[in-house]
């Protein structure tokens, strides 16, 4: 009778492991997702603050998807709300990798990174771009044309004109020439919040086993995984992932920078 | 089959599979550690290309504020010290103290219009901020490589392989408070 009642608890704890460890995984991924913004469908432009209209939206995605075609470089925009108080350097460094932007080998990715509340933008650029797009170019390049247009709250037409410059300097470096021509469709984006269910239930989940948990178990589960929680530390970072989904232009590449490019405030 | 000879097949089983789990765990040791030596070149990299810059930058410096000697003589014995600079700890020490000489540098810039407006100055500067930037990212890779060494080579039973082939810890790089800001002239006033 005592046998079974051990055995019992036992196979409970198992069960309970075995669903705490799935929830807690589930939990971790949800937060690390949560510091940097997940690419939009848009691939090439990617605005959280909804201040690009779609005639900018267009004709970027069209000029980033021709370039990708014909060189493998990916020039990416992304306009945020605000920094939230973090060095836009290492924001558009840290974003630059969790993203992947660029080919995984190649590193031949550009970022332009535009933060409207701070009023501070910067182009970071991958390493192999480094010399079709050196620091003191990108500077000019956005002292010149994007900041006049921020200035004048015009971020459509300043975004758009650098984009295509710098678009041009990377197929330069490739040997190739762009049509700007090319018409490609806007996939449409209304599945903005299926990101925050799963964590909802993920909460709820985890809630409820940490309750069973403690009324049946002693908590003896949820000290052992916060304890192995220390016990592995933070962990690595991610690296480039190459398997971020960007909507119907294919993932980002996996490419990295060493924090080439410049910075500038309007 | 007798049954030593099975006792002895069990032994040499574990042994071997321990043997193995050693090598793996040997072999993973000696690839973070030519990582942190990879990350360590790659902050040498960019210590060096600002070094080259510094000279040019103190040239149009000279050429509008030629009285402010005692910081020209400050970034250029910071630039010595960092050059003859040999471990790593030496040289993020001097390589803070170049940041710092070259802040008041920048700093003093403020003083001089006509300089701030000169196109090759400002080329300068962009380039020195691109470049500390670089460092800076550099030696967060570099403090990343580190740890993850650090911690791996102190985890059993790596610690014994670890002191068995003298692998030791390893300094981080670290960086004087303030210092982490990057040096900028504010152009944003000048037309």
């Amino acid at each position: 009778m005592r046998r079974d009642r051990v055995l019992f608890y036992k196979n409970t704890s198992y069960v309970f492991l075995a669903l705490i460890l799935l929830v807690s995984l589930l939990f971790s991924t949800v937060n690390a997702e949560n510091q940097y913004p997940k690419p939009t469908e848009l691939k090439y432009i990617n605005d959280y603050t909804s201040t690009i209209d779609n005639n900018t939206k267009q004709y970027i995605v069209s000029v980033g998807k021709e370039l990708e075609d014909k060189t493998g470089a990916q020039e990416v925009v992304v306009v945020i709300d605000s920094l939230q108080g973090n060095d836009i350097a290492s924001y558009a460094n840290g974003l630059f990798r969790n993203w992947g932007i660029g080919q995984k080998d190649k590193n031949n990715g550009l970022l332009v990174l535009v933060s409207i509340k701070d009023r501070k933008y910067r182009v970071e650029v991958g390493t192999s771009l480094e010399g079709a797009v050196t620091d003191i170019y990108s500077a000019r390049v956005m002292d010149n044309i994007a900041k006049v247009r921020f200035k004048e709250g015009n971020y459509n037409a300043g975004i758009k004109e650098s984009y295509s410059i710098f678009a041009d300097s990377i197929a330069k470096e490739y040997k190739v020439k762009l049509d700007k021509n090319e018409k490609v469709n806007l996939p449409s984006q209304d599945n903005k919040s299926d990101n925050t269910v799963p964590s909802i239930i993920a909460l709820a989940l985890l809630a409820v086993f940490v309750i069973l948990d403690f009324s049946f178990n002693g908590g003896r589960i949820t000290f052992f995984i916060i304890t192995m929680f220390f016990w592995s530390g933070r962990g690595g970072r991610g690296g480039g992932n190459g398997n971020n989904s960007g909507g119907g232009f294919g993932g980002m590449g996996g490419g990295s920078s060493s924090g080439g490019g410049s910075s500038g405030s309007w | 089959m007798s049954r030593g000879f099975k006792t002895l097949l069990i032994v040499i089983a574990v042994v071997v599979v321990l043997l193995l789990s050693l090598i793996g765990n040997y072999n993973k040791m000696v690839s973070l550690d030519q990582s942190v030596k990879q990350s360590e070149s790659d902050i040498d990299t960019q210590l060096q290309r600002r070094s080259d810059l510094i000279p040019n930058l103190i040239a149009s410096v000279k050429g509008y504020a030629s009285q402010e000697k005692d910081i020209f003589t400050a970034v250029a014995d910071a630039r010595t010290k960092l050059a003859g600079a040999q471990t790593i700890t030496a040289k993020a020490e001097a390589d803070n103290q170049v940041s710092g000489s070259l802040s008041r540098l920048l700093a003093v810039v403020e003083n001089y219009p006509n300089l701030k407006s000169d196109q090759n100055f400002r080329d300068l500067s962009v380039a020195l901020e691109g470049t500390e930037n670089r460092i800076n990212i550099a030696r967060k890779d570099y403090n990343n490589e580190v740890g993850n060494y650090n911690s791996t080579i102190k985890k059993f039973p790596n610690v014994i392989i670890a002191g068995i082939f003298r692998f030791e810890q390893k300094p981080y790089y670290k960086a004087a408070e303030g210092a982490k800001e990057v040096p900028k002239v504010d152009f944003s006033k000048v037309k």
